[in-house]
């Protein structure tokens, strides 16, 4: 006695219904457009038959305006678990062919009941965004729906990596739940973000304006700083999710997936002296000297086009992962400004939750002037980097290359901030501030009384600056451990890896601490 | 009747400016009466020049900081002209250095955007410039 074959007919025939999505002509069109079904998203994040959906029956429950008996196959989203290099990953995929991909209460169910399912399982959460927005058919049920995800994206932070990928339209309340995400990948081509589009700005303000300007993956990248990465189609903005799995845990009470190679490297490496200018006014490419610390092609640069004056992301150093932040010199002379203080302090935030290893570069001459600085809240901002810094209990890394001044070095992870190891270049220049400031403000009287008061200045300028502009004043009273040789820094930082990757630090317990946002 | 963007602390404005010779005085015209954008025209800010802008009396108006045109090429930080490395008329390739600015004990290389030629140059070696301001204009 086998199973009754009409069980299993049927079985199957539900399936494929539900699977067609918009039937073969609109994905025809869809694929046209260089873009892929919902499905094939998730299917291409995981690897080949590894996909558990959940929920592929499920209906609409719209009541009224005529959608009753109406049939929305997966209530337009499609969700489940599947593996990407051998790690479970939760997926949801919004899927525009059906009902616009319009979120209605079973649609939002789903998106919740797997959050829940990655919270309990502890793995990470990528959702596809791909819809027109609200069911509007749905009315507050669908409002109530947004609010049910947003509040698992806030229950999820810090628990799990959740990871935005935007393939379609996301608009008014919809863009909140990626926007609380960890990381958000933008196509560049098909998708758009916008709280209010140029339509309503026209008609409210009066200001013109395009979806280029304001809502494109190109304008968040570089002017809003909102998303992370852009992809030039969906196989590429699904290459990114996977590259960036690669670097985190799967939830807060594990390690990144170091790969800890057997041996570390120790020999000199020569090439990064070359990369350094002799004339300290001389500017160099950070990511160059990034690229000779970390294992090669192992940096994965993070919001690579906003405040490019700090450059961040994760690399590998003889396999340990680590979260590389760095100043750029090249790039307003390095100086830390509201921006970069924004985009450095969440990422600092990321690695500590995901116990991700801190290596800070340091060559910043302070923090921007300017009045649009102050009056915009350098101050609050920039207290961001200090905040972070400080209340991350990872290993933390310091290297100081030319410039450390003022505040903006105590910024950049000083002893005094907890970083567990700083070593510093012959060529650094740490000092409260510049030399022709401090030499104005110490010997001002000296300076007037001068017969030539210019060349006295000029004079006590140079002697400031081959006094109090080096590292040993700081080595002497061991703010930073140990100065050392640039060809040194790889082997000298990826044995400090090694000797912290157990670092366990605890903190008076409380609820969070107030970060100024 | 024109349309201007101008961006005063950094908001923008969208403008529009009709010019009216002394027969239209009085006369509404009903087009911009009607006009959103006539009615937030920011008049104040935008008549005064900027407080910041170096006093020279040959500075020309285009230097108001933060009034970028897609042309001009505007200062990403305060500093010093160090050196300007081309002339008005001057073919410029993108990613040509224009002008070095020495900022924050720091020498910043301003290098074109785009390809084109150099308009006009709005510095001079020497000069304090403000972020924002225009520094030279590629057509």
């Amino acid at each position: 006695m086998a199973i009754d074959k009409k069980l299993l007919d049927d079985l199957e025939r539900r399936q494929a219904e539900a699977k067609a999505s918009g039937g073969p002509e609109r994905i025809a069109k869809r694929h046209a457009r260089g873009q892929l079904t919902a499905r094939e998203r998730l299917e291409g994040l995981y690897a080949k038959h590894t996909f558990q959906e959940f929920g592929l029956h499920a209906q609409h429950e719209t009541r009224g305006f005529g959608m009753e008996g109406k049939s929305l196959p997966t209530d337009g989203v499609i969700t489940g678990i599947g593996f990407v290099d051998g790690r479970p990953v939760a997926g949801f995929s919004q899927d525009f062919m059906i009902a616009g991909g319009s979120l209605g209460k079973i649609h939002a169910r789903k998106i919740c009941e797997l959050m829940d399912h990655a919270g309990r399982g502890g793995m990470p959460i990528v959702g596809f965004n791909d819809s027109g927005g609200a069911r509007i058919q749905e009315g507050v049920e669908s409002l109530s729906g947004y609010g049910q995800v947003f509040n698992r994206n806030v229950l999820m932070s810090g628990v799990v990596p959740q990871i935005a990928v935007i393939c379609g339209p996301c608009a008014g309340g919809a863009v909140y739940s990626p926007a609380m995400m960890d990381f958000l990948i933008m196509t560049r081509h098909s998708a758009s973000m916008f709280i209010c589009g140029p339509e309503v700005i026209r008609a409210v303000t009066g200001q013109h304006t395009t979806m280029e300007e304001i809502g494109s993956a190109e304008a968040h990248a570089r002017d809003s700083g909102n998303i992370h990465f852009i992809a030039e189609d969906d196989a590429h903005a699904i290459d990114l999710v996977r590259a960036l799995l690669g670097y985190l845990p799967s939830n807060n009470m594990m390690d990144p997936p170091h790969r800890l190679a057997a041996e570390i490297t120790l020999s000199d490496d020569l090439e990064v002296e070359a990369l350094i200018p002799e004339d300290s006014k001389q500017a160099y490419d950070v990511k160059d000297i990034i690229g000779r610390l970390t294992d090669e092609g192992s940096f994965l640069e993070v919001q690579e086009e906003f405040a490019r004056n700090l450059v961040v992301g994760f690399g590998r150093i003889d396999g340990v992962v680590v979260g590389v932040v760095a100043n750029q010199p090249l790039v307003k002379a390095g100086t830390l400004d509201i921006d970069a203080s924004d985009k450095g302090s969440r990422f600092i935030r990321f690695c500590n939750i995901f116990n991700i290893p801190l290596l800070t570069l340091v060559d910043v001459p302070g923090f921007l002037p300017g009045v649009e600085q102050e009056k915009r809240g350098i101050i609050r901002h920039g207290a961001k980097m200090l905040f972070a810094y400080g209340a991350s209990t990872v290993p933390k890394i310091t290297v100081i290359m030319r410039k450390a001044y003022g505040g903006a070095f105590l910024a950049m992870c000083s002893r005094d901030m907890g970083a567990d190891l700083v070593l510093a270049w012959p060529t650094a220049e740490i000092a409260v501030m510049g030399a022709e400031g401090a030499v104005n403000i110490l010997y001002r009287k000296e300076i007037d009384e001068a017969e030539d008061p210019s060349a006295r200045r000029r004079e006590l300028i140079a002697e400031y600056q081959a006094e109090f502009a080096s590292p040993y004043r700081s080595a002497e009273r061991m703010f930073v451990h140990d100065v050392i040789l640039p060809r040194r820094t790889r082997a000298a930082v990826s044995l400090a890896l090694r000797s912290l990757l157990s670092k366990r630090e605890t903190r008076p317990p409380k609820k969070h601490g107030n970060i100024p946002l | 009747m024109r349309n201007f963007r101008i961006t005063v602390d950094g908001t923008p404005y969208e403008v529009s400016v009709e010019e009216l010779d002394a027969s239209d005085a009085g006369v509404s015209p009903s087009a911009s009466a009607n006009s959103a954008a006539t009615a937030r025209r920011p008049a104040t800010p935008a008549a005064k020049p900027s407080p910041t802008a170096p006093p020279t009396p040959a500075a020309p108006p285009v230097t108001l900081a933060g009034a970028a045109g897609p042309n001009d090429v505007a200062s990403p930080l305060a500093g010093t002209v160090v050196s300007i490395e081309v002339t008005p008329g001057q073919q410029v390739s993108e990613g040509q250095p224009l002008i070095v600015l020495e900022a924050m004990k720091m020498n910043t290389h301003i290098t074109a955007s785009r390809s084109g030629t150099v308009s006009a140059v709005h510095v001079a070696v020497g000069a304090s410039v403000t972020e924002g301001q225009i520094l030279l204009s590629i057509g």
